[in-house]
């Protein structure tokens, strides 16, 4: 039969080369998969500049068209030469799988051969743009015509081409495609190949759009392989492929990886005596799956931002949470600036030492930079009101020296008090505070005791070998106080912190010492190391953390119910999960709550986190954003792989450490600005309609700047002080 | 997964503030020790699998929790479906000791368990390690008499223990293991189905309610 000829009209491409049967692989869910067509068109008059490559899911080709493609992928072998043609594969990323890109808007093309641990081979088409496009995956043991081409090969004996290589779709894709533009290996990334370079790209031969950061090798580092063996990384590549690939649209959602249609390297990995071990608990392995894929989601961001370099993380972000509801001034006011230093920090002031910028001006500064270590102290007694926003230079030095004497009044009331000092309740008091001060930060330089000698003669009497008394990783100084003495505090640091709680106790006498307190005063020591400075900083620092310590607890259970309809309004899929896994009560944050994540972070991060809490400058309870934050940054990590109450806990308590705070600062600042607006919308609405949106008045009150005050009551006779 | 097919027991650690719960339990599971381990705010637990004598392969969840009373109100979050309960008092703090009782009592309440007259407790006495003239005057007649008159005079299992030296620790959780897998096989002989339990309790503790009563 001849051929038929007939002229392409606008909207019809011919077919000049098809690969059935290559998937997208959305996730690593196989159901996820999309199977389609990989082609090379032509349209009407156009040069090859203008071929088009294309993915074309199955299921948008109509019956006929898909007969035409299944036709083209087996051309070439049984000698049809037969016009196909068809409409104009869709050309935009947006409608459903399928996309299409002209060949003089690809910049590279990369083909990665199947191997062990990556079963199928794929191509990564790399845009001008510096876009990467969803990776197409051959799928050869389905393909008619790669299996014809094996068979053929097997036939004559030749499993291999003619330059050793195994025989896989993308081989011949490669070979096809040779025909129409000149491909240049990139000496960068060999399996990378430059489409049409240009000069430029010719002399850098960057494998992709964006020029390689300093240090060549910075590409190998994205894809940097640790432990485990050879099967583990390969799958590992694979998931930082996926995540990586479906940046624009999935970027913060990853990883269906680790469910139950793992790939089958995922599944050796759940047997590795590695993650037994790592994992070390009941059904450990998916809680340290989960923690896994936590980690190949930081990895592939961090690939990311070398791709896309000039691409601002809060629009993506914003994308995430539904750009509708923020306005881009909204959303770029929410990046993350420089820290307050010093001589900006002067110049807030006029020559009397008092402010001349608003308040406001100086929170919104912090809470979008924080400050620098040298003038935290000083800003510090501002944020917390030890110095009155309004104070002259003047003004502080008559309210130092007055601090100073009410502080040794009330230090009187105890230390010149025998008789107090005789009492159960402060001997407890005392013993409660000194256990604890004995066990806070001590592995700050400024906690550490200084001279390495022996007091304890409780030691002696040991005759453990050495190895059972390695300390922990927490707690690298071995040269512990006597622990059976704990009031033989050594260091002069902590010292003072005792006498600063003994005497906190002399200026509220109903609270009491409670656990938590000592994480509390111990960053303010640490960055004012002055008694009375830092007694009346925990003063006030405490009348906003009260509430986390009252006998009843009604303060936490008060914080904790608003976080749950916080997640609720604002994270609702992730609700109805934690709603399965038993975990609504959010029981998980209790500690970060209690103690303001101190203990989530290294401390120099907890301090960045406290001066922008301190300011209140959207909410005097941001700290519950910043916990819907941590929340939805973990979100599709959570709904994937846990399912239980324990196993939800221990990833939450396990994120200790390994949390991004300036992500989680941005992250947190639009949930805010979402949550207010969401709220602002739904107070218009109401206006209009009969049936009202009911907010409640806990998620209400996160709108104000005002501290929640919440005191204890007297103690009940014959209370404790516990 | 695998770990289904195994037996989990979960075991709570209860006591004063100090007494080295977080101790015993590091020292147990990663056998490891630290005199400064922070004060546990919240909870945690670690797992570890151990094999009993009849070839019985069991996993223990053990839960650490804080030891400043007031936190337990928080308990009902977590001590639902508990197989045992481990006591703790220091063995140089006569206060610690006396609290045993209201260790007890709390976690009862809280936990709602099905067999409050003979749910499986432990008690564990920590800190042997220190010297004699620290340790509490005439410790085991005080001990005796706090079993007999405020503990039910039951026989509840009592251990020394170092986790400093890591004397005894091993042994204690290995009856923890039996008396926790004892109790589950009798929750299973009774159709407890504790994960529907369990879900009630969350939903009566946001709904703001006062824990159920152990009743």
């Amino acid at each position: 039969m001849p051929p038929k000829q007939r002229t392409l009209l606008s909207g019809e491409v011919e077919l000049l080369y098809v690969k059935s049967k290559v998937y997208l692989h959305p996730s690593a869910s196989k159901r996820d998969n999309v199977v389609g067509f990989l082609s090379i068109s032509k349209g009407p008059n156009s040069t090859n500049s203008d071929l088009l490559i294309s993915f074309t899911a199955e299921s948008q080709l109509s019956k006929e068209s898909l007969k035409l493609y299944q036709e083209a992928d087996l051309d070439e072998l049984d000698g049809s030469k037969d016009l196909k043609v068809v409409s104009k594969p869709v050309s935009s990323v947006l409608s459903g799988y399928s996309y299409s890109v002209p060949m003089s808007y690809i910049y590279s093309i990369q083909l990665r051969k199947p191997s062990s641990g990556m079963w199928y081979g794929s191509v990564v088409i790399n845009t001008l743009d510096g876009e990467k496009l969803p990776i197409i995956f051959f799928h050869d043991d389905e393909s008619p015509s790669t299996k014809l081409r094996q068979k053929k090969r097997n036939q004559s004996f030749e499993t291999f081409s003619e330059s050793g290589e195994v025989i896989w779709g993308g081989t011949e894709f490669l070979a096809v495609l040779h025909n129409y533009c000149h491909l240049v290996k990139s000496t960068v990334e060999p399996s990378v190949y430059l489409v049409n370079p240009a000069s430029d790209d010719l002399r850098n031969f960057a494998p992709f759009k964006e020029k390689p950061k300093p240090g060549k090798d910075s590409k190998k580092k994205e894809f940097q392989i640790p432990d485990f063996n050879k099967v583990i990384a390969n799958a590992k590549w694979k998931v930082l492929e996926t995540v990586a690939t479906f940046s624009a649209k999935t970027k913060n959602q990853v990883i269906d990886i680790v469910d139950e249609h793992a790939p089958l390297p995922i599944k050796q990995l759940i047997n590795k005596p590695e993650v037994q071990k790592l994992g070390n608990e009941f059904e450990g392995a998916r809680v340290y799956l989960a923690k896994w894929a936590a980690q190949v989601k930081e990895e592939a961001e961090e690939s990311q931002k070398k791709f896309h370099l000039n691409e601002e993380m809060y629009t993506i972000i914003n994308k995430e949470l539904g750009n509708e509801l923020l306005t881009n001034e909204e959303v770029s006011k929410a990046g993350r600036r420089e820290a307050i230093s010093k001589s900006e920090w002067d110049n807030f002031f006029d020559y009397s030492g008092r402010l001349r910028v608003t308040v406001n001006e100086i929170k919104d500064r912090i809470f979008h930079g924080g400050v620098s270590p040298s003038i935290r102290g000083m800003v510090w007694l501002f944020l917390l009101e030890v110095y009155p926003w309004d104070s002259s230079a003047e003004d502080r030095t008559v309210i130092r020296a007055s601090l100073e004497t009410q502080y040794h009044e009330l230090k009187a009331k105890w230390s010149t008090d025998e008789d107090k000092r005789s009492t159960e309740f402060w001997k407890d008091q005392k013993f409660r505070i000194e256990k604890d001060i004995n066990r806070t930060d001590r592995h700050l330089d400024l906690f550490k005791n200084t001279k390495r000698k022996r007091i304890s003669v409780s030691s002696l009497a040991s005759n453990v070998p050495p190895t059972i008394r390695e300390s922990s990783p927490e707690t690298p100084d071995e040269d512990d106080d006597d622990e059976f003495d704990v009031s033989n505090i050594r260091n002069p640091h902590l010292f003072k912190m005792r006498e600063i709680l003994l005497t906190y106790n002399e200026y509220n006498e109903n609270l009491g010492y409670v656990q938590g307190m000592t994480d509390l005063l111990s960053p303010l020591y640490v960055i004012l190391q002055d008694e009375v400075f830092v007694f009346w900083s925990f003063t006030k620092f405490m009348d906003r953390m009260e509430r986390n310590f009252v006998r009843d607890q009604s303060g936490m259970k008060k914080q904790m119910l608003t976080l749950n309809q916080l997640v609720q309004f604002m994270l609702p899929d992730l609700f109805k999960h934690l709603d399965k896994c038993e975990s609504t009560d959010l029981f998980f944050f209790f500690r970060m709550l209690l103690v303001w994540y101190k203990r989530e972070f290294e401390f120099d991060q907890v301090l960045r986190l406290w001066e922008i809490l301190l300011t209140d400058y959207y909410s005097s309870q941001y700290h519950l954003f910043f916990a819907a934050g941590v929340l939805s940054d973990n979100e599709r990590i959570i709904i994937q792989n846990l399912r239980r109450f324990d196993e939800v806990l221990k990833y939450m308590n396990d994120l200790s450490n390994h949390m991004n705070l300036n992500n989680l600062l941005i992250r947190s600042e639009l949930l805010f600005l979402k949550f207010r607006r969401m709220i602002d919308i739904i107070n218009r609405e109401n206006l209009y309609k009969s049936e009202r949106t009911i907010v409640s008045p806990d998620l209400l009150q996160l709108l104000s700047r005002d501290i929640v005050v919440e005191k204890e009551g007297p103690r009940p006779v014959g209370a404790g002080g516990g | 997964m695998s770990g289904r097919k195994k037996t989990l027991l979960k075991v709570i650690i209860l006591g004063d503030s100090g007494v080295g719960k977080t101790s015993l339990m590091q020292q147990f599971v990663n056998n490891k020790f630290s005199h400064q381990y922070k004060a546990t705010i919240g909870a945690d637990f670690l797992t570890k699998d151990i094999t009993l004598d009849n070839n019985k392969q069991v996993t223990l969840q053990i839960w650490d929790t804080a030891g400043q009373e007031r936190f337990q109100s928080l308990g009902v979050a977590f001590y639902r479906g508990a197989d045992c309960c481990v006591l703790c008092y220091d063995v140089t703090n006569e206060k610690s000791l006396n609290n045993l009782a209201s260790w007890k009592d709390e976690f009862l309440v809280q936990s709602n368990v099905s067999n409050p007259q003979d749910f499986p407790f432990i008690i564990i006495g920590n800190k042997i390690d220190v010297d004699e003239n620290k340790k509490i005057p005439s410790l085991q007649k005080k001990l005796a008499n706090i079993t007999n008159n405020q503990l039910g005079g039951l026989n509840y299992p009592v251990f020394e223990t170092s986790a400093k030296d890591a004397i005894n620790v091993e042994a204690a959780f290995e009856v923890v293991a039996k008396m926790a897998l004892q109790q589950e096989e009798l929750n299973d002989a009774n159709g407890n189905d504790v994960s529907d339990d369990y879900n009630d309790a969350i939903n009566i503790h946001l709904e703001g309610d006062s824990a159920g009563c152990g009743c």
